[in-house]
């Protein structure tokens, strides 16, 4: 695939900021006027990654991964220290305001809307700013709203919505002018769970029905397994995994958990062909090691010891991640997928 | 699967619809009704109380530097009204404002829009200064009708007037909107905010007629440009400065916009390039 197939295309993406760092000591604040520390930090360290058009893919890392800034950079919103950035075919630091019709974006914490306003006024407003066509304006608040159920609540001032309803408005100001490209950064953050599930099938409405691509920051691994068949994870703002759910799961996820219970307490566990996770006397945590099955270790578990309660645990989305980040530390970031430019 | 919409080229050649972001500030305003009992309450109040103090300061004297009692009154209270043209741009109060944007975070959404965020903030300051604007007109016409201003010196006079008011407002825009624009340097400008619009309303006229100042401080007045703003219009307004010298005036106060215009324009390049989203 070349560039132009490609939503988005970033190369060696890297963005550094200087903070200021304190003084110590007597006069710390007046040596900080005259003598600022500064500290220079990278945030995002040669990201390479691209999405295809039409694909939803989350972006995952731990807090202060560079999850934010990276999205920050694609949107336009922050120029990149270095590297290359197409977005749409633009490069969206320098063209802006072009940029700005053809992407849409929802940051979970903030608002766009006017917190005095009824959510619906809001909406008007951004019709405007985005100069969408009054016919568009109503067919997509008409769709907006069939899985949203806005109605219930958009004539209400937006700083008496409740979280929920107030992202739920968000989503659909954020794609009110019809953008072919949406970045969501922890749209859920904070939501039930019946929201969150409505807000999922808004989601894959919006790739299915409409062909958008949208790039999905979260927190929430049960989202994400509902949602995106491709994932990238970055952490210390380098990209850590670029792969399938299920490349992840064959990689780092494949070797479930024996948990274990014991009717007295077991001063050592010894299962052949199993590595011990965790052991307390009464419980245990066993994973076989690549030679035997979860199978094999219950049978031996069950066989050796006197065992009151035993089941079987598959790998988490959260331990997958873990398990990258560990594998990864200290090595290079990893290879493009398939779907990568050359 | 249906396809997204493109605008088409018809669409994008007619006029761009973001000027309606004038009526943001109408709408904030109506959000809360109490505020339009207020706002002319205590337009009321002070313009009465402005009316009271210079009457007892010209109750032994018929001049004081040299203005007459009608003149000090004309041009205290026409003062009065036009710090309420601005008085919702002054962006300490408003929470779309950009000072508060940047404070936090949502600054991320003015530069995911199709215009500039030069122009949306014109668009919104806009809208507050004609929402003002309407409170400062009926002002005048009520204090106007009770006889307690002076009218305009004919015709010349109200339209030079009005070029001058305008020409003020613009420079007070540029003004205002360096302070907004160097948040995104000091990410919390609020203490120079208010100190800036102390300095702009006792070195424009507001609190006190120019003519009153020291003669250093007015000497230095009026080398600022805060004196574009409001006291040359009035002094125009009340024959201190001869419509002779009219035009040398409105040449100064469209100086001042073209520098300030251009400062305005530089310090948002930069900006641009260096914002900074607080709040992850």
């Amino acid at each position: 695939m070349s560039d132009a197939d490609h939503a988005i295309v970033a190369r060696d993406l890297t963005k550094t900021f200087f903070i200021n760092r304190k003084h110590s000591g007597r006069f710390a604040g007046i040596r900080a006027l005259f003598d600022p520390i500064r500290e220079e930090r990278t945030v995002v360290d040669r990201l390479t990654m691209s999405v295809a058009r039409g694909e939803l893919v989350a972006l995952l890392g731990p807090n202060g991964a560079g999850k934010s800034t990276s999205i920050k950079m694609l949107t336009g919103i922050l120029t990149p220290t270095s590297g290359e950035v197409y977005v749409n075919g633009r490069v969206p630091y320098r063209e802006r305001v072009a940029n700005a019709r053809s992407i849409g974006a929802v940051f979970g914490q903030k608002t766009q809307l006017w917190w005095d306003l009824p959510a619906r006024q809001s909406l008007a407003l951004l019709r405007d700013i985005f100069d969408v066509p009054q016919s568009l304006f109503d067919k997509q608040l008409a769709d907006f709203n069939a899985i949203l159920e806005l109605e219930e609540f958009w004539d209400t001032p937006v700083r008496n919505l409740s979280l929920g309803q107030r992202v739920r408005c968000e989503m659909a100001g954020a794609m009110l002018h019809d953008p072919a490209i949406v970045f969501l950064d922890e749209p859920t953050i904070g939501m039930d769970v019946v929201v969150k599930e409505q807000t999922r099938e808004f989601l894959r409405h919006q790739v299915t029905e409409r062909g958008r691509t949208i790039v999905l920051t979260t927190h929430d691994m049960t989202e994400v397994a509902r949602l995106c068949e491709r994932v990238l994870l970055i952490n210390h703002g380098r990209l850590m995994f670029d792969g399938t759910l299920e490349r992840l799961k064959d990689e780092h996820g494949g070797r479930p958990q024996v948990k274990v219970t014991f009717a007295e307490p077991v001063s050592v566990v010894d299962v052949p062909g199993a590595h011990i996770v965790s052991h307390d006397g009464m419980r245990a945590v066993v994973a076989p090691d690549g030679t035997t099955t979860a199978e094999d270790v219950v049978r031996s578990l069950i066989s050796r010891f006197p065992v009151a309660n035993i089941g079987v645990e598959e790998t988490n989305l959260e331990d997958m991640m873990r398990d990258v980040y560990l594998s990864k530390l200290g090595g290079e970031p990893t290879a493009p997928n398939a779907s990568q430019p050359a | 699967m249906t396809t997204i919409t493109v605008p088409d080229a018809a669409a994008r050649r007619r006029p761009h619809r973001s000027w309606r972001l004038l009526r943001v500030g109408m709408l904030n305003e109506r959000a809360f009704r109490i505020r339009l009992v207020i706002a002319p309450m205590m337009l009321a109040v002070q313009l009465y109380l402005y009316d009271r103090l210079w009457t007892a300061v010209f109750s032994h004297t018929a001049k004081a530097a040299g203005l007459t009692l009608r003149q000090t009154l004309t041009y205290s209270l026409m003062g009065l009204l036009m710090a309420r043209v601005r008085w919702n741009a002054r962006t300490i109060n408003v929470r779309d404002s950009l000072s508060i944007s940047v404070r936090d975070g949502t600054i991320v959404y003015w530069f995911l829009r199709p215009i500039t965020p030069g122009r949306f903030y014109m668009w919104r300051q806009s809208g507050d200064v004609l929402y003002g604007g309407a409170w400062a007109l009926l002002g005048f016409a009520v204090v106007l009708s009770m006889g307690v201003i002076d009218p305009p010196h004919g015709g010349s006079g109200a339209a030079i007037f009005v070029v001058s008011l305008v020409l003020g407002q613009i420079v007070l825009y540029y003004l205002g909107q360096i302070v907004d624009v160097c948040m995104f340097w000091m990410l919390s400008n609020f203490g120079l905010a208010r100190m800036y619009y102390f300095i702009q309303d006792l070195l424009s006229g507001v609190f006190v007629p120019l003519p009153f100042m020291p003669g250093w401080l007015l000497a230095f007045a009026t080398w600022l440009p805060f004196s574009s703003g409001v006291n040359v219009p009035l002094s125009l307004y009340v024959g201190r400065i001869p419509q002779s010298q009219a035009a040398g005036q409105l040449a100064l106060q469209l100086t001042w916009v073209v520098v300030l215009a251009g400062v305005t324009k530089w310090l948002w390049s930069l900006a641009s390039q260096r914002v900074t989203v607080q709040g992850g």
